[in-house]
């Protein structure tokens, strides 16, 4: 069920591609930096968003 | 940039995403496993990950989908659910508790097979001899991964019944993505996933063993918030990949693909935990990455 136009559903793609890049530079710095276990929650907090961009931009919903 | 998200291999994206997320989530739920009892903090995840999925959703176009979802679509939804978490899940935990886990994976692993025996039978689809090839190579590496990381499970009691059930646990998850093929037509992975973890937690807290362990998780406090955290938000990506597999893909290739987290199992450990790498686990890990290969391209 589609609710979005052209435009949306490009800010939506341009959106989840950012966060996916943003989710690795987050993890590769976590990893680098050795930082603690409750950290990484970002890591995952992030990847569920772009998954949902993502996935909204598939569905144009 | 559109055709990447509309081409197949977006579903099979999804399908992979979905067997990393669900390896990750599997390592956490047995690390918190020490905290209280794996079985309440699987009704925990899928509760908070429904919530989460539910909200986003319905801030959406879930209202309008579930306003226009037919009756059969929401037994077709409602269906795959009792099937798949409900029965098949239940099951297999006991199969795990009497074969050990790495035996009573193998058994249901043939579960995309008979998932695509199924998808030829009621929807049509094909079984093309490059499906075929890349599900038995993804399968036989899974089988070898699976088994050089078996643990010796199990006593002689009960362990016919159990590989026969095994074989039940198999039938009801491909029962249940067949069923949900057809009614993703009607819904969008985020709304389909909003609905089903909600019934799975309410199917989940009628247990007693999943409240059991409950007071032990609140008495644990500050320490389990962050795991609790990245639990939640894996099963949220975990179910919507997997369902979006199923919606984007053939029914072989999401099946098959979404079952590979034991590949991811094997390569996070050896990366995080310092495992050593048998060599069967190797090769069962090419001869994965060599049916994914031949299934996605």
């Amino acid at each position: 069920m589609e609710n979005i136009l052209a435009l949306g559903r490009r800010r939506r793609l341009l959106n989840g591609i950012i966060m996916s890049v943003v989710t690795l530079a987050v993890a590769v710095a976590l990893v680098l930096l050795s930082a603690g276990p409750p950290w990484f929650a970002l890591v995952f907090v992030l990847a569920f968003l772009s998954t949902v961009m993502l996935l909204q931009a598939r569905e144009r919903t | 940039m559109f055709d990447a998200l509309t081409g197949p291999a977006f579903g099979a994206a999804c399908a992979l995403a979905s067997a990393l997320s669900w390896a990750i989530t599997s390592l956490l739920v047995r690390q918190l496993g020490n905290v209280c009892s794996m079985m309440t903090i699987n009704a925990v995840r899928i509760s908070l990950s429904g919530l989460v999925l539910l909200a986003i959703s319905l801030g959406g176009t879930a209202r309008e989908e579930l306003a226009a979802m037919t009756a059969l679509t929401f037994l077709l939804v409602a269906s795959s659910t009792v099937l798949a978490a409900g029965i098949g899940d239940s099951i297999f935990f006991e199969c795990a508790r009497v074969l050990g886990l790495g035996r009573a994976m193998t058994l249901a692993m043939i579960y995309p097979l008979m998932a695509a025996a199924f998808a030829a039978a009621f929807l049509g689809e094909p079984i093309t001899l490059r499906s075929a090839a890349g599900a038995v190579t993804t399968l036989a590496g899974l089988g070898l991964i699976v088994t050089a990381r078996s643990d010796a499970g199990g006593t002689h009691e009960g362990q016919r019944r159990a590989v026969l059930l095994s074989f039940v646990v198999a039938l009801t998850w491909a029962a249940s993505a067949i069923i949900m093929k057809p009614a993703m037509r009607e819904l969008s992975p985020l709304t389909a996933q909003g609905v089903r973890l909600p019934l799975v937690a309410a199917f989940l807290w009628l247990m007693p063993w999943s409240r059991a362990g409950l007071p032990r998780l609140l008495a644990a406090g500050r320490p389990v918030v962050a795991p609790l955290t990245v639990l939640t938000a894996l099963t949220a990506i975990s179910s919507m990949t997997w369902i979006a597999g199923l919606k984007y893909s053939d029914v072989v290739v999401a099946t098959v693909l979404s079952s590979t987290s034991p590949m991811f199992a094997l390569g996070l450990g050896a990366m995080f935990l310092g495992e050593r790498l048998s060599p069967a686990a190797v090769l069962g890990a090419l001869l994965t990455i060599a049916g994914i290969v031949v299934l996605d391209i």
